[in-house]
């Protein structure tokens, strides 16, 4: 089973209360401010859930107004940061859903990623040196074997393998157990294990 | 955790490297500045009106609520009680039957001047 990851903890007292005080009272800047804060982490979340910029911009400024719009009715029982997420994978999930009965829908529609990013390449040949050749092809590869797992399975992958969210966390975020979480992320590696078996050595 | 397990966390993690060119957040925010001033001016005056109405009522509490429905009921009893009886209002029994005998014309009243005065008019 998957031990914590180097993980971006969350202390006990919410440091956003402040900010989110001064929003629930009218200060647009403060939430301005709660959306710089919190638009690269639930841009990451979204978009390695749909694999498409375009998707992810749309949704995630839907996100962030659906949250201005109940900000008035968070009363602070969880930390923002979980409430936030939360709104963030509901809303993909639903999406996801929704994008699953279009047609026109394919995995060719599956972005191809930053093949060219100095730091992807860097950390892909450190973790695979027998196929420093081979980046591009892993990307794909890793990008396709994410769609192929299922919208519950991609969300804690995401959470916990990319975003380095602890299983505690996530459980709050996705309203489940903490034995789910873990038991997702078994059955979702074992999964991507098929699908990137060839630069698995 | 076994080493494929470690591998395939290994893999997915370099995911994280996936990020959106430079400036990216920067326009994000503005456009989503642009959307919620867009969204606040394609708010009607009504809506805008019933929202003031409801977060009044909310900020001023129940109590409020209680001694605001006090004073309506209050002015309209005070209304009805003032209204003027109109005529017909009151069932008159001197009224002039419907027909009349012997072919006699109908008296009509003519007002007089302290009938002038009178604040109601009977016929």
């Amino acid at each position: 089973m998957s031990t914590e990851p180097p993980a971006e903890s969350v202390p006990k007292v919410d440091p956003d209360r402040e900010l989110v005080r001064r929003a629930q009272a009218g200060e647009t800047q403060a939430f301005d401010e709660l959306v710089v804060k919190f638009s690269p982490r639930l841009y990451g979340m979204v978009y390695h859930m749909t694999s498409n910029k375009e998707d992810t911009h749309d949704l995630l400024q839907d996100i962030f107004a659906k949250a201005y719009r109940s900000l008035k009715r968070f009363r602070g029982k969880s930390s923002f940061y979980t409430w936030i997420y939360s709104i963030a994978t509901n809303m993909t999930l639903n999406f996801l859903k929704k994008r699953k009965r279009r047609v026109a829908w394919s995995l060719d529609d599956v972005d191809s990623g930053i093949q060219n990013d100095e730091a992807m390449v860097d950390i892909g040949h450190a973790a695979n040196p027998r196929h420093q050749s081979d980046v591009n092809e892993l990307q794909k590869k890793l990008n396709e074997a994410m769609q192929t797992l299922s919208e519950d399975h991609r969300a804690v992958v995401t959470m916990f393998d990319i975003q380095g969210i602890p299983h505690a966390d996530i459980s709050k975020i996705l309203k489940v157990s903490e034995g789910t979480v873990r038991s997702r992320l078994f059955y979702a590696h074992k999964q991507l294990q098929g699908h990137l078996e060839e630069f698995i050595r | 955790m076994s080493n494929y397990d470690e591998q395939v966390q290994k893999i997915v993690s370099l995911k994280r490297y996936e990020t959106p060119r430079d400036g990216y957040f920067e326009d994000f925010l503005e456009e989503f500045q642009q959307r919620q001033r867009g969204e606040l001016l394609q708010k009607s005056s009504t809506s805008l009106f019933l929202e003031r109405v409801g977060t009044w009522f909310r900020e001023v509490g129940s109590i409020k609520w209680v001694a605001g429905a006090g004073v309506a009921y209050a002015a309209v009893m005070v209304a009805i009680l003032m209204w003027p009886a109109g005529p017909g209002t009151v069932p008159d029994s001197n009224r002039a039957p419907a027909s009349f005998e012997g072919g006699q014309s109908p008296v009509v009243p003519v007002p007089t001047e302290e009938a002038e005065d009178a604040p109601e008019i009977k016929f």
